[in-house]
């Protein structure tokens, strides 16, 4: 059984390597980001498609260890509805390809069971779930670049006010008006809105600005 | 006669693009990299490619990393020489390449396979995988890097 080391980032640490992949293979902050086709023709990855890896385990995509290969489930990856999701998730593999491409070569596989075992193992999972996270800060902040986050929200001041004003329950506060928002501005960024929500809870400049 | 007459033009064709190939130093592109070029110089994802020329996209992915065979005919090569924009020398290599092409008996070894074996995903359950799973999972990569129709 092979050891899966653990490498702790921190969330600056990898926002500053999401900056540094777009100066380098997008050189924009254009929205809405071209990450599938950033993916095949910046990142040379080959697209290969396995029907039943959403339905039988759930996994929309995985980057081979070799770091060539983009492995996602067909459906999830030609279905129009899944169009938001699919684009997050190739943005969260690429962001593995980026920050984890060491760790995914210096793990080679000696034999089927090795990699069972490996995998399985309780420390390992934790230690990439570790990476699972990292790589979805990652794709956030190059789907969701901050600055055009702020632009969205600015052109949105009217309504910022407007629901303000409207909402004289007490109850309705910063978490209603993040989930308007980020309905009201998702499609610029082509992402969900649970994306758009979580980009602005984590800039917290951005929070202080909605709340009044 | 038919059969007779697409072996000899089979066999030109390989002699001139293998003589072309020598003489640029380099070997014959395969129909699917060639596709995949072509297809990338527009700017055009897998996705987009697929849904226009209305080709199954899981075999498409085949077809361009070249372990599956192209398809011969003019219905579907013709809409695919449109999409791409090819005219003159380029639509008569995307039809010169799909009659030479042929994807070669390999056996998937035990190597290809693990390499391709995934490290990084989420489980649906909150733990570690099972081995169960795993051993499915497994089974689904085997089958899928492998064609079919070969």
């Amino acid at each position: 059984m092979k050891t899966i080391r653990s490498d702790y980032l921190t969330n600056s640490e990898i926002r500053e390597k999401a900056e540094e992949f777009r100066e380098e293979y997008i050189g924009n902050y254009e929205i809405p980001v071209n990450i599938l086709l950033i993916a095949e023709k910046q990142l040379d990855l080959k697209i290969v498609l396995e029907e039943g890896l959403g339905r039988r385990f759930d996994i929309d995509a995985y980057i081979a260890p070799n770091c060539e290969e983009l492995w996602v489930d067909t459906t999830r990856y030609t279905k129009r509805t899944w169009e938001e999701r699919l684009r997050f998730t190739f943005a969260h593999e690429i962001g593995h390809w980026y920050m984890h491409s060491q760790i995914l070569e210096e793990i080679g596989w000696d034999t089927k069971e090795d990699w069972i075992e490996t995998r399985c193992d309780q420390k390992n999972h934790n230690n990439i779930s570790s990476f699972e996270i990292q790589s979805d800060e990652f794709a956030g902040r190059l789907l969701v670049p901050k600055q055009k986050l702020v632009e969205k929200i600015e052109e949105k001041q009217d309504k910022i006010d407007e629901f303000y004003d409207n909402a004289s329950r007490p109850w309705i506060g910063f978490d209603d008006l993040k989930g308007y928002l980020a309905s009201d501005i998702c499609d610029d960024f082509k992402v969900t809105e649970k994306v758009v929500e979580k980009r602005i809870e984590k800039e917290d400049d951005i929070e202080d600005m909605l709340r009044q | 006669m038919v059969k007779l007459y697409h072996k000899e033009k089979t066999r030109e064709v390989k002699s001139y693009f293998n003589k072309r190939g020598e003489e640029m130093g380099q070997s014959i592109k395969k129909f699917g990299e060639f596709v995949r070029e072509k297809r990338l110089e527009i700017n055009m994802t897998l996705r987009e490619f697929c849904r226009k020329t209305g080709v199954d996209a899981s075999n498409w992915s085949k077809v361009e990393r070249s372990i599956k065979k192209p398809p011969k005919s003019k219905e579907v090569l013709e809409p695919i020489a449109d999409i791409l924009e090819l005219d003159g020398e380029e639509y008569n290599t995307l039809y010169d390449l799909a009659t030479i092409s042929h994807v070669p008996k390999e056996t998937l070894t035990d190597e290809k396979i693990l390499e391709s074996l995934p490290i990084l995903f989420r489980t649906a359950r909150q733990g570690p995988p099972s081995r169960k799973d795993m051993e499915e999972l497994y089974e689904m990569i085997m089958k899928g890097e492998t064609d079919e129709d070969n």
